[in-house]
């Protein structure tokens, strides 16, 4: 309990005017929130795996990819949420870079899911560590939407991987997007 | 031991076929003798709309990869997608679990720690990847120790245990609603509710007599044990005085007769019986502390004023009790066990004494003139209050002023630590010091000290 936000703790001496109803309360409110720990590292971890990949793209890429990785730093690190998104988008941006830079197939995969999973699991940091507080142990669930977030990447990206291998290299480009517009048509229509 | 045990049950209309409460519980039936109903509040499904900005980017990379002729980006584009489809994969949770609070102790003293654990039980027959659950604590009691929320996913049949540590405080406590996030796995659907679990925690002061009280020369006609200043019948020689016709021969000083052959009458200091008031200081300015934690003064008041009625009412005096406060308070002066009784009713759950500033205005004006109206003649007042304002002195030395001898208890609650703290210390001894020239007598009760200690250092000083 080291540090505290919201209510503050107080220390009265002899306030003419009373004081807080919560702070006489007690502290209801003390908790510390800020993102989960858990959460925090392995976005750290996957956002940097990303940014490795996006090595196979050149420096621009790089560069880009490298202010994705200090945003999200900086949102799970100092708890400013509001750079997530940015620094996942970014993130991205650099793997895009890279891949018509020419990066291999398999970089630009894996870099896509560790933004990902990074972008992800900073936001997941920030909702467990702002609803629940550093106190509370969390990190059961932490553990598997870290799990769950970074597998269906790897078995999304590694079928895909599979099928383009295999052989239909030979279609046009026009055939896949309209594939993968119709999933998404899917998706929509289904509203599982 | 307490145990409070709730099965509930959160589903879909269509699918409202939870198990029974306690079937599937096999340790609900034994362990909890008051089983309650529980009330709940299901709110909507909600969307989080995590994983929309996914999809845009999804499209711009897969636009990008057909502009730009290149392959690997479609393959990304597919990635994105196939996270939409996990994000669309899974309905909400169905929630159903049957929650349990235990109290170490449900009947603590004031400032006792007592643990509460929370077991959560995954009763339905679907996995809860995704589970947070904050534990409706009472606004009163402070949490020490532990965290009063978990974040866990649970498969059916597993449970999972939180424990946290709270300070127990005067009064009557029942625990609010838990409140239950439930997300999908991937974070995509979340469902809230709130569960009942009834726990309640009362905690009632012992009332020990810890202290001797020392009063006021203001007392009653009845024989008791305050010294007077008074010569009559009693046990400490008082005076001589002229014989005077009518005087009991036991009372003859015969040995001065036998000397000088003068008659005279031994004279003994009468002892009688007081009549007490104790007057609670529950303005918000009496809501002080010394430092963040730990008792405040009025707690400490509310704490005192018990000691110092059991110790009265041991010594035969009459007590009674009243407050400053915006509901009205007032015990009459008595004695007895069924006055004991009352008192450590109205000091333990009488709601204007709860650790909670008065959220009302009142006027203290009326309060006063009302208490003054009720006040026997012959009643001293013990004023318990931290003397944190000018306004609290000017009515102790107005209640002095009417006959009523004033006795101030007073917690200190401040402290030296900084420049502003400081000078409200040196505002409060001026106002003690300026009590006391008006006859006050003033009990400054240190936060480390205890207030039998106050008390005997303090009377140590006074005269008659």
């Amino acid at each position: 309990m080291s540090e505290t936000t919201g209510v503050g703790s107080g220390e009265e001496g002899v306030p003419e005017g009373g004081m807080d109803p919560e702070d006489a309360a007690g502290g209801v409110a003390e908790i510390t929130r800020r993102p989960a720990k858990l959460s925090a590292v392995l976005a750290l971890v996957a956002a940097g795996i990303s940014l490795l990949t996006a090595l196979a793209g050149g420096g621009v890429a790089v560069g880009i990819a490298g202010l994705g990785v200090v945003l999200l730093g900086v949102a799970v690190l100092f708890g400013y949420s509001r750079t997530i998104d940015l620094g996942g988008l970014l993130l991205l941006v650099g793997i895009a870079v890279g891949a018509i830079n020419g990066a291999a197939t398999v970089p630009v995969l894996a870099g896509t899911v560790g933004a990902v999973v990074a972008w992800d699991l900073a936001n997941f940091a920030f909702s467990v560590g702002y609803q629940l507080g550093r106190e509370t142990r969390t990190e059961r669930v932490e553990a598997l939407h870290a799990a769950a977030s970074a597998g269906v990447g790897v078995v999304v990206a590694t079928l895909s991987f599979v099928v383009f291998r295999t052989g239909v290299s030979g279609l046009p480009a026009a055939t896949v997007v309209v594939m993968l517009l119709a999933a998404l048509t899917l998706l929509a229509v289904l509203r599982l | 031991m307490t145990a409070s045990e709730a099965e509930a049950a959160a589903t879909d209309a269509e699918t409202a076929s939870e198990a029974p409460p306690g079937a599937e519980n096999e340790d609900a039936a034994e362990e909890d003798p008051r089983e309650t109903a529980v009330t709940l509040v299901d709110r909507d499904v909600r969307e989080t709309h995590h994983w929309r900005g996914v999809a845009a980017v999804a499209l711009v990379a897969g636009g990008l990869g057909v502009v730009s002729g290149t392959p690997s980006l479609l393959l990304a584009a597919a990635v994105g997608v196939g996270y939409l489809a996990h994000a669309r994969a899974f309905a909400a949770p169905q929630v159903s679990l049957a929650i349990d609070r235990t109290l170490s102790d449900d009947d603590p003293d004031p400032g006792d720690e007592v643990d509460v654990t929370v077991t959560v039980r995954n009763t339905g027959s679907s996995l809860l990847p995704d589970l947070r659950i904050v534990d409706g604590v009472p606004e009163a009691l402070e949490v020490v120790d532990g965290s009063p929320r978990i974040g866990t996913a649970l498969r059916p049949g597993a449970t999972a245990t939180f424990r946290y540590t709270v300070v127990a405080r005067r009064g009557e406590y029942a625990f609010d609603e838990l409140l239950v996030v439930a997300r999908d796995v991937s974070g995509s659907r979340e469902r809230e509710l709130e569960l009942r679990v009834d726990t309640a925690v009362t905690c009632t002061p012992s009332l020990e007599a810890t202290t001797e009280v020392p009063l006021r020369g203001l007392t009653s006609r009845y024989t008791g044990r305050v010294d007077t200043d008074t010569g009559g019948a009693g046990l400490e020689f008082f005076a001589t005085r002229e014989y005077r016709s009518g005087d009991a021969l036991s009372r003859v000083d015969w040995n001065r007769l036998a000397r000088d052959g003068e008659l005279s009458t031994l004279e003994f200091r009468e002892e009688r019986l007081a009549t007490v008031v104790l007057v609670l200081d529950l303005r918000p300015a009496a809501y002080v502390q010394a430092g963040s934690d730990g008792l405040h003064a009025v707690d400490k008041s509310v704490d005192a004023a018990g000691q110092l009625f059991t110790a009265l009412l041991g010594t035969g005096d009459r007590v009674g009790i009243a407050a400053l406060a915006p509901e009205d308070v007032w015990l009459p002066p008595g004695t007895g066990n069924d006055h004991r009784a009352r008192a450590r009713d109205l000091l333990a759950t009488h709601p204007a004494l709860s650790p909670d500033p008065p959220e009302r205005y009142f006027s203290t004006q009326l309060r006063i003139r009302k208490l003054r109206k009720r006040l026997p003649s012959d009643a001293q007042v013990i004023l318990l209050s931290p003397l944190a304002d000018d306004d609290i002195a000017a009515h102790a030395r107005l209640f002095h002023a009417h006959g009523h001898l004033v006795t101030a208890v007073s917690p200190n609650p401040t402290t030296t630590d900084t420049m502003g703290h400081l000078t409200a210390a040196a505002e409060r001894a001026n106002r003690i010091s300026r009590l006391r020239e008006s006859g006050v007598r003033v009990i400054d009760w240190d936060d480390d000290e205890s207030l039998a200690a106050a008390v005997a250092s303090t009377s140590a000083r006074w005269s008659g």
